[in-house]
């Protein structure tokens, strides 16, 4: 009960960082989507401590976790768009699976490059817990 | 009517994710990646239930509501895990950096070779950064939001299926790195599908995918100009 309570709450303060964040975009004409000034906004909140992560740990990790649960509905509209695969299927097919696999490649191979191998995996000075 | 419909279509996302949740963690497999099973259940069950898209969007609306906070939310990976991220900051961002560009410059190049049309192009634009994002950068300069969403959902859920067993066998195994290209490349997806791997990887994929981002939104005006 007071799980949900607080879940609630938290809930609250992050759709009003994300409202703060498009009332600022908007103000300041900023080419920024709003969702992401809020992101910042709430990274500056931690980093200066006039908000502890304990306060919102609660939703925006639970939120965080099941990610990928509000992106379904959005992937469910692909049904609607059946004439853009029918009539652009194979060279779309290839167009987002070829960059996919070399962004992947490359992006990852660059940092473990770059990193000194087995240095990041064993740093323990971090909290991982999403 | 539409009450009982709305309801309807957000307890069959539900049902959907956490049963595919349960199965991927039993037998993961490309196809058993929870997006893709999820949608293809949904899409099915409403199908046999003789409702369209339309009928699906109220419910759609108000789960996606909710990605908003969740945007935000991703300050908090990004805040732990924020001494990694700035002592190893150089090869990530450089990894960042060159992994959008690739897969930018490749998609433009092929979509280009096949004359693809002009809308297609501005939604690869932005097919790499979180839906969220994607749909706003669209919105502000003049897009297809759908068709923008549409590409972002086909990387992620391509990026679920294909970029696990691809990194493995090219002995892609460090964690940092594999959590850096999750985030970059397959944004939310990417990082549900890191956080499978390990938390670390997950909360370095989730800092990654809102610095892709943010670095994305900052250069979108110069990136547009090459459309």
């Amino acid at each position: 009960m007071k799980k949900t309570f607080a879940f609630i709450v938290q809930l609250i303060f992050l759709l009003i960082i994300c409202k703060l964040g498009y009332y600022l975009a908007n103000l300041l004409h900023l080419p920024i989507p709003g969702n992401v000034i809020g992101m910042i906004l709430l990274f500056s909140l931690l980093q200066t401590k006039i908000i502890k992560v304990e306060w919102i740990e609660l939703t925006s990790g639970f939120l965080v976790k099941h990610l990928a649960f509000f992106f379904i509905p959005i992937s469910i509209s692909l049904m609607t768009m059946g004439w853009l695969f029918i009539e652009f299927g194979l060279p779309l097919a290839l167009t987002l699976g070829v960059s996919l696999i070399f962004g992947f490649i490359v992006s990852a191979w660059t940092v473990q490059k770059l990193s000194h191998r087995g240095e990041v995996k064993q740093h323990d000075s971090v909290h991982h817990n999403l | 009517m539409t009450a009982f419909i709305t309801t309807y279509s957000i307890l069959i996302t539900i049902l959907a994710y956490s049963i595919g949740r349960k199965i991927y963690a039993k037998h993961p497999s490309p196809f058993t990646t929870p997006v893709f099973f999820s949608t293809v259940t949904i899409i099915i069950v409403l199908l046999i239930s003789g409702l369209d898209f339309e009928d699906y969007s109220p419910g759609k609306d108000i789960i996606t509501y909710f990605l908003g906070p969740a945007t935000v939310a991703l300050a908090v990976p990004l805040y732990k895990n924020r001494k990694i991220i700035v002592k190893y900051a150089m090869p990530a961002i450089s990894g960042m950096i060159f992994g959008l560009l690739v897969t930018l410059i490749i998609a433009f190049a092929i979509a280009k070779a096949f004359l693809l049309p002009q809308f297609i192009l501005q939604g690869l634009a932005v097919k790499s950064i979180t839906v969220p994002i994607a749909v706003e950068i669209t919105e502000l300069y003049g897009g297809n939001s759908n068709i923008s969403a549409a590409f972002v959902i086909l990387t992620g859920v391509l990026g679920t299926m294909i970029a696990p067993k691809m990194m493995d066998k090219l002995n892609i195994t460090m964690p940092f790195a594999r959590g850096i290209a999750y985030g970059t490349i397959a944004h939310g997806l990417g990082t549900a599908q890191a956080a499978q791997e390990s938390e670390f990887t997950g909360a370095v994929a989730g800092a990654a995918m809102a610095i892709a981002g943010i670095l994305i939104s900052c250069f979108f005006p110069f990136i547009s100009n090459y459309l």
